[in-house]
Protein backbone atom coordinates (compact mmCIF):
# COMPACT_ATOMS: atom_id res chain seq x y z
CA UNK A 1 0.00 0.00 0.00
CA UNK A 2 1.31 3.29 -0.70
CA UNK A 3 0.57 5.17 1.90
CA UNK A 4 2.26 2.70 4.31
CA UNK A 5 5.47 2.75 2.01
CA UNK A 6 5.38 6.29 2.91
CA UNK A 7 5.10 6.16 6.11
CA UNK A 8 7.99 3.99 6.02
CA UNK A 9 10.14 6.97 4.60
CA UNK A 10 8.64 9.07 7.09
CA UNK A 11 10.12 6.93 9.68
CA UNK A 12 13.02 6.48 8.31
CA UNK A 13 13.75 10.46 7.73
CA UNK A 14 12.49 10.78 11.47
CA UNK A 15 15.47 8.17 12.65
CA UNK A 16 18.07 9.03 10.62
CA UNK A 17 17.62 12.78 11.46
CA UNK A 18 20.40 14.75 13.95
CA UNK A 19 17.51 16.88 14.34
CA UNK A 20 15.36 14.84 16.52
CA UNK A 21 15.72 17.19 19.50
CA UNK A 22 14.23 19.91 17.78
CA UNK A 23 10.76 17.63 18.31
CA UNK A 24 8.97 18.47 21.44
CA UNK A 25 8.59 15.76 24.05
CA UNK A 26 4.79 16.04 24.04
CA UNK A 27 4.59 15.40 20.05
CA UNK A 28 7.30 12.37 20.60
CA UNK A 29 5.48 10.40 23.10
CA UNK A 30 2.32 11.17 20.84
CA UNK A 31 4.29 9.69 18.38
CA UNK A 32 5.14 6.78 19.57
CA UNK A 33 1.80 5.70 21.05
CA UNK A 34 0.79 5.47 17.11
CA UNK A 35 3.77 3.48 16.41
CA UNK A 36 3.50 0.71 19.25
CA UNK A 37 0.26 0.45 17.60
CA UNK A 38 1.43 0.33 14.37
CA UNK A 39 -0.62 3.20 13.19
CA UNK A 40 1.71 5.72 11.70
CA UNK A 41 0.36 5.21 8.02
CA UNK A 42 -2.89 6.48 8.58
CA UNK A 43 -5.15 8.86 10.05
CA UNK A 44 -4.02 11.10 13.34
CA UNK A 45 -0.53 8.86 13.27
CA UNK A 46 0.37 9.58 10.20
CA UNK A 47 -0.50 13.35 10.48
CA UNK A 48 1.44 12.93 13.58
CA UNK A 49 4.49 11.86 11.81
CA UNK A 50 4.18 14.57 9.12
CA UNK A 51 4.48 17.21 12.05
CA UNK A 52 7.58 15.89 13.44
CA UNK A 53 9.10 15.23 10.17
CA UNK A 54 8.50 18.67 8.95
CA UNK A 55 9.97 20.02 12.23
CA UNK A 56 13.79 17.76 11.48
CA UNK A 57 14.20 17.51 8.21
CA UNK A 58 11.73 20.08 6.07
CA UNK A 59 13.42 18.55 2.89
CA UNK A 60 13.90 15.54 3.39
CA UNK A 61 9.86 15.03 4.00
CA UNK A 62 9.14 16.48 1.01
CA UNK A 63 11.51 14.12 -0.83
CA UNK A 64 10.16 11.49 1.01
CA UNK A 65 6.59 12.24 0.26
CA UNK A 66 7.69 12.10 -3.42
CA UNK A 67 8.89 8.72 -2.85
CA UNK A 68 12.31 10.03 -3.05
CA UNK A 69 13.97 9.61 -0.14
CA UNK A 70 16.34 6.40 -0.23
CA UNK B 1 11.33 3.75 19.58
CA UNK B 2 14.84 2.75 18.35
CA UNK B 3 14.81 0.52 21.20
CA UNK B 4 11.80 -1.25 19.95
CA UNK B 5 13.30 -1.91 16.77
CA UNK B 6 16.15 -3.50 17.92
CA UNK B 7 14.28 -5.63 19.80
CA UNK B 8 11.88 -6.45 17.10
CA UNK B 9 14.50 -7.48 14.51
CA UNK B 10 16.00 -9.97 17.17
CA UNK B 11 19.10 -8.06 18.75
CA UNK B 12 20.45 -9.16 22.49
CA UNK B 13 20.45 -6.12 24.04
CA UNK B 14 21.41 -2.39 23.93
CA UNK B 15 24.15 -0.06 25.36
CA UNK B 16 22.56 3.39 26.26
CA UNK B 17 25.57 6.00 26.43
CA UNK B 18 26.22 8.04 29.57
CA UNK B 19 27.53 11.54 28.63
CA UNK B 20 26.38 14.58 31.12
CA UNK B 21 25.56 16.73 27.50
CA UNK B 22 22.96 13.97 26.82
CA UNK B 23 20.05 12.41 28.39
CA UNK B 24 20.54 10.47 31.67
CA UNK B 25 21.02 6.75 30.74
CA UNK B 26 19.11 5.65 33.96
CA UNK B 27 16.26 7.28 33.08
CA UNK B 28 16.23 6.61 29.38
CA UNK B 29 16.60 3.10 30.02
CA UNK B 30 13.62 2.75 32.74
CA UNK B 31 11.82 3.81 29.87
CA UNK B 32 12.76 1.61 27.47
CA UNK B 33 12.72 -0.96 30.40
CA UNK B 34 8.75 -0.48 30.04
CA UNK B 35 8.09 -1.11 26.53
CA UNK B 36 10.24 -3.52 25.80
CA UNK B 37 10.36 -7.77 27.14
CA UNK B 38 13.79 -9.45 26.22
CA UNK B 39 16.99 -7.38 25.30
CA UNK B 40 19.32 -7.05 27.84
CA UNK B 41 20.03 -3.65 28.61
CA UNK B 42 22.59 -1.51 30.14
CA UNK B 43 24.62 2.03 30.62
CA UNK B 44 28.15 2.08 28.86
CA UNK B 45 29.54 3.63 30.00
CA UNK B 46 29.18 4.90 33.58
CA UNK B 47 32.25 6.44 35.49
CA UNK B 48 33.25 6.53 39.00
CA UNK B 49 34.56 10.26 39.29
CA UNK B 50 30.97 11.17 38.17
CA UNK B 51 29.11 8.62 39.59
CA UNK B 52 29.37 6.67 43.16
CA UNK B 53 29.28 3.21 43.69
CA UNK B 54 26.38 2.77 45.34
CA UNK B 55 24.61 5.08 42.80
CA UNK B 56 25.38 2.62 40.51
CA UNK B 57 24.05 -0.32 42.66
CA UNK B 58 21.64 1.60 43.27
CA UNK B 59 20.46 2.47 40.06
CA UNK B 60 21.27 -1.25 38.47
CA UNK B 61 19.01 -2.72 41.48
CA UNK B 62 15.99 -0.39 40.29
CA UNK B 63 16.12 -0.90 36.71
CA UNK B 64 16.29 -4.37 37.31
CA UNK B 65 12.91 -4.51 39.45
CA UNK B 66 11.60 -2.93 35.95
CA UNK B 67 13.82 -5.34 33.84
CA UNK B 68 14.28 -8.33 35.98
CA UNK B 69 17.23 -10.41 35.02
CA UNK B 70 17.83 -7.86 31.75
CA UNK B 71 20.10 -5.76 33.38
CA UNK B 72 23.76 -5.23 32.70
CA UNK B 73 26.45 -2.72 33.82
CA UNK B 74 29.98 -1.47 32.26
CA UNK B 75 32.01 0.70 34.13
CA UNK B 76 34.76 2.67 32.51
CA UNK B 77 36.92 5.69 33.01
CA UNK B 78 35.07 8.01 31.21
CA UNK B 79 36.35 10.88 28.50
CA UNK B 80 38.57 12.72 29.75
CA UNK B 81 37.87 16.02 28.38
CA UNK B 82 34.20 15.63 29.31
CA UNK B 83 35.22 14.90 32.66
CA UNK B 84 37.38 17.87 32.80
CA UNK B 85 34.56 20.39 31.83
CA UNK B 86 32.62 18.96 35.45
CA UNK B 87 35.80 19.79 37.02
CA UNK B 88 36.78 16.15 37.34
CA UNK B 89 40.54 15.02 37.09
CA UNK B 90 40.92 11.44 35.58
CA UNK B 91 43.19 10.14 37.94
CA UNK B 92 44.37 6.92 38.09
CA UNK B 93 41.44 5.57 35.86
CA UNK B 94 42.28 1.92 36.01
CA UNK B 95 42.22 1.62 39.84
CA UNK B 96 39.06 3.43 39.95
CA UNK B 97 37.05 1.48 37.97
CA UNK B 98 38.42 -1.70 39.72
CA UNK B 99 37.50 -0.26 42.46
CA UNK B 100 34.25 0.77 41.40
CA UNK B 101 33.60 -2.69 40.23
CA UNK B 102 33.99 -4.35 43.72
CA UNK B 103 32.15 -2.19 45.71
CA UNK B 104 29.18 -2.47 42.89
CA UNK B 105 29.22 -5.78 44.00
CA UNK B 106 29.50 -5.56 47.51
CA UNK B 107 26.58 -3.28 47.91
CA UNK B 108 24.22 -5.57 45.70
CA UNK B 109 25.41 -8.23 48.37
CA UNK B 110 25.26 -6.37 51.61
CA UNK B 111 22.10 -4.41 51.43
CA UNK B 112 18.71 -5.84 52.09
CA UNK B 113 17.21 -3.33 49.49
CA UNK B 114 18.56 -4.89 46.77
CA UNK B 115 17.36 -8.14 45.55
CA UNK B 116 19.52 -8.70 42.52
CA UNK B 117 21.88 -11.46 41.91
CA UNK B 118 22.71 -11.59 38.36
CA UNK B 119 23.92 -8.32 37.15
CA UNK B 120 26.59 -8.71 34.71
CA UNK B 121 29.39 -5.95 35.12
CA UNK B 122 31.36 -5.03 32.44
CA UNK B 123 34.62 -2.54 31.87
CA UNK B 124 35.05 -0.43 29.06
CA UNK B 125 38.06 -0.60 27.97
CA UNK B 126 41.57 0.42 25.45
CA UNK B 127 44.50 0.11 27.05
CA UNK B 128 46.97 -2.75 27.98
CA UNK B 129 46.22 -2.05 31.57
CA UNK B 130 42.25 -1.42 31.77
CA UNK B 131 42.02 -4.42 29.25
CA UNK B 132 43.94 -6.86 32.07
CA UNK B 133 42.49 -5.16 35.04
CA UNK B 134 38.80 -6.59 33.15
CA UNK B 135 39.48 -9.37 33.72
CA UNK B 136 38.19 -9.04 37.72
CA UNK B 137 34.78 -8.18 36.18
CA UNK B 138 32.45 -10.01 34.34
CA UNK B 139 33.00 -8.98 30.72
CA UNK B 140 35.21 -6.49 28.83
CA UNK B 141 33.70 -3.96 26.08
CA UNK B 142 36.76 -3.46 24.01
CA UNK B 143 35.99 0.08 22.10
CA UNK B 144 37.93 -0.13 19.05
CA UNK B 145 36.54 -0.03 15.77
CA UNK B 146 39.80 -1.74 13.27
CA UNK B 147 41.35 -5.18 13.18
CA UNK B 148 44.73 -4.38 14.37
CA UNK B 149 44.01 -2.93 17.55
CA UNK B 150 41.12 -5.86 18.43
CA UNK B 151 43.44 -8.80 17.71
CA UNK B 152 45.90 -6.43 19.99
CA UNK B 153 43.36 -6.36 22.54
CA UNK B 154 42.96 -10.46 22.38
CA UNK B 155 46.28 -11.01 22.61
CA UNK B 156 46.61 -8.65 25.97
CA UNK B 157 44.01 -9.81 27.16
CA UNK B 158 44.70 -13.51 27.09
CA UNK B 159 43.57 -16.42 28.46
CA UNK B 160 43.46 -16.44 32.08
CA UNK B 161 39.62 -15.41 32.44
CA UNK B 162 37.24 -16.92 34.62
CA UNK B 163 34.63 -18.79 32.95
CA UNK B 164 31.74 -16.96 31.41
CA UNK B 165 33.66 -14.03 30.78
CA UNK B 166 32.17 -11.89 27.81
CA UNK B 167 34.65 -10.03 25.38
CA UNK B 168 32.49 -7.49 23.48
CA UNK B 169 33.62 -5.36 20.41
CA UNK B 170 32.34 -2.31 20.99
CA UNK B 171 32.28 -0.77 17.05
CA UNK B 172 31.53 2.33 16.12
CA UNK B 173 29.42 1.66 12.72
CA UNK B 174 28.19 3.17 9.76
CA UNK B 175 26.74 1.50 6.57
CA UNK B 176 25.09 2.25 3.14
CA UNK B 177 24.84 0.81 -0.03
CA UNK B 178 26.56 3.99 -1.10
CA UNK B 179 30.16 3.82 0.23
CA UNK B 180 30.43 7.17 0.10
CA UNK B 181 27.59 8.24 2.25
CA UNK B 182 28.33 5.51 4.86
CA UNK B 183 31.94 7.36 5.11
CA UNK B 184 30.34 10.86 5.62
CA UNK B 185 27.90 9.41 8.39
CA UNK B 186 31.17 8.30 10.29
CA UNK B 187 33.48 11.27 9.58
CA UNK B 188 31.98 13.50 12.67
CA UNK B 189 31.90 10.45 14.91
CA UNK B 190 35.11 9.00 14.54
CA UNK B 191 36.78 12.94 14.53
CA UNK B 192 35.14 13.37 17.80
CA UNK B 193 36.84 9.60 19.31
CA UNK B 194 39.74 10.48 17.40
CA UNK B 195 40.23 14.40 19.46
CA UNK B 196 39.72 12.67 22.52
CA UNK B 197 42.31 9.56 21.95
CA UNK B 198 45.41 9.53 23.76
CA UNK B 199 49.05 10.69 21.96
CA UNK B 200 50.68 7.39 21.94
CA UNK B 201 47.45 6.11 19.35
CA UNK B 202 47.42 8.95 17.65
CA UNK B 203 50.98 9.14 16.60
CA UNK B 204 50.42 5.40 15.81
CA UNK B 205 48.28 6.24 13.00
CA UNK B 206 50.54 9.44 12.11
CA UNK B 207 48.09 12.13 13.49
CA UNK B 208 50.09 14.75 14.65
CA UNK B 209 49.09 17.51 17.45
CA UNK B 210 48.52 20.45 14.86
CA UNK B 211 45.91 18.18 12.66
CA UNK B 212 43.72 16.76 16.12
CA UNK B 213 43.71 20.70 17.17
CA UNK B 214 42.28 21.43 14.08
CA UNK B 215 39.46 18.82 13.73
CA UNK B 216 38.77 19.80 17.34
CA UNK B 217 38.10 22.98 16.34
CA UNK B 218 35.90 21.85 13.35
CA UNK B 219 33.88 19.61 16.11
CA UNK B 220 33.37 22.18 18.59
CA UNK B 221 31.94 24.53 16.22
CA UNK B 222 30.18 21.99 14.35
CA UNK B 223 32.00 23.19 10.69
CA UNK B 224 30.99 19.82 9.30
CA UNK B 225 31.56 21.13 5.91
CA UNK B 226 34.75 21.77 6.72
CA UNK B 227 35.40 18.79 9.09
CA UNK B 228 34.52 16.63 6.13
CA UNK B 229 37.42 18.07 3.53
CA UNK B 230 39.90 18.03 7.07
CA UNK B 231 38.65 14.45 7.60
CA UNK B 232 41.84 11.90 6.88
CA UNK B 233 41.43 7.79 5.94
CA UNK B 234 43.95 7.23 8.65
CA UNK B 235 41.45 8.17 11.53
CA UNK B 236 38.33 7.73 9.78
CA UNK B 237 39.59 3.86 9.18
CA UNK B 238 40.85 3.64 12.52
CA UNK B 239 38.16 4.69 14.62
CA UNK B 240 35.05 3.83 12.81
CA UNK B 241 34.01 0.65 10.62
CA UNK B 242 32.48 2.32 7.31
CA UNK B 243 31.49 0.77 4.13
CA UNK B 244 28.76 -1.45 2.53
CA UNK B 245 27.07 -3.98 4.45
CA UNK B 246 28.97 -6.75 2.85
CA UNK B 247 32.19 -4.71 4.87
CA UNK B 248 30.75 -5.27 7.94
CA UNK B 249 29.75 -8.75 7.20
CA UNK B 250 33.75 -9.72 6.62
CA UNK B 251 34.57 -7.45 9.57
CA UNK B 252 32.34 -9.39 11.84
CA UNK B 253 33.57 -12.42 10.82
CA UNK B 254 36.96 -11.76 11.72
CA UNK B 255 36.01 -10.44 14.90
CA UNK B 256 34.18 -13.55 15.66
CA UNK B 257 37.19 -15.53 14.53
CA UNK B 258 39.46 -13.84 16.97
CA UNK B 259 37.50 -14.88 19.61
CA UNK B 260 34.71 -11.77 20.37
CA UNK B 261 31.51 -13.62 22.29
CA UNK B 262 29.78 -10.23 21.45
CA UNK B 263 29.55 -7.84 18.75
CA UNK B 264 28.42 -4.42 19.98
CA UNK B 265 27.56 -1.83 16.97
CA UNK B 266 27.66 1.62 18.18
CA UNK B 267 25.89 4.47 16.58
CA UNK B 268 25.16 6.09 14.13
CA UNK B 269 24.88 2.60 12.45
CA UNK B 270 24.54 4.72 9.23
CA UNK B 271 22.96 7.58 6.95
CA UNK B 272 19.58 5.79 7.00
CA UNK B 273 18.88 4.01 10.52
CA UNK B 274 16.40 1.71 9.73
CA UNK B 275 17.97 0.52 6.97
CA UNK B 276 21.11 -0.36 8.59
CA UNK B 277 19.43 -1.82 11.54
CA UNK B 278 18.12 -4.08 8.86
CA UNK B 279 21.13 -5.03 7.63
CA UNK B 280 23.27 -5.32 10.37
CA UNK B 281 20.22 -7.82 11.74
CA UNK B 282 20.43 -9.81 8.89
CA UNK B 283 24.43 -10.39 8.90
CA UNK B 284 23.65 -11.29 13.00
CA UNK B 285 21.70 -13.59 11.93
CA UNK B 286 23.98 -14.79 9.21
CA UNK B 287 27.10 -15.03 11.72
CA UNK B 288 25.31 -16.41 14.16
CA UNK B 289 24.28 -19.26 11.67
CA UNK B 290 28.20 -19.91 11.03
CA UNK B 291 29.33 -19.92 14.24
CA UNK B 292 26.54 -22.32 15.25
CA UNK B 293 28.48 -25.89 16.01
Amino acid sequence: MRRRRVAEQLLEVLMSSVNGNLVPPELGWELFGYFVEDELWRGKGFRVLLKACRICEPEKTRMALRGEFR
Amino acid sequence: MAAVMVEKHGFDGLWVSEHFFNRNSFITLSTIARHTRRILLGPAVVNPYVYHPAQMAQAAATLWELAPHRVRMAIGAGDASALKQLGYAREKPVEKVLWAVEEMRNYFEKLETYRVWDVKVFVGAQGPRMLKASTKADGVLINWSNLEMLKESVRLLGDDVAKGFTRAAYLMTSIHDDAEKAWKTAVPYAAYLMIGSSPSYLNRIGVDEAHRKEVEELVITRNWDRLYQAARSEWVDFFSVWGKPEKLREFVDEVVDMGFDEVVFAGPLGPRYMKALKSIAKICRAVKRRAKP
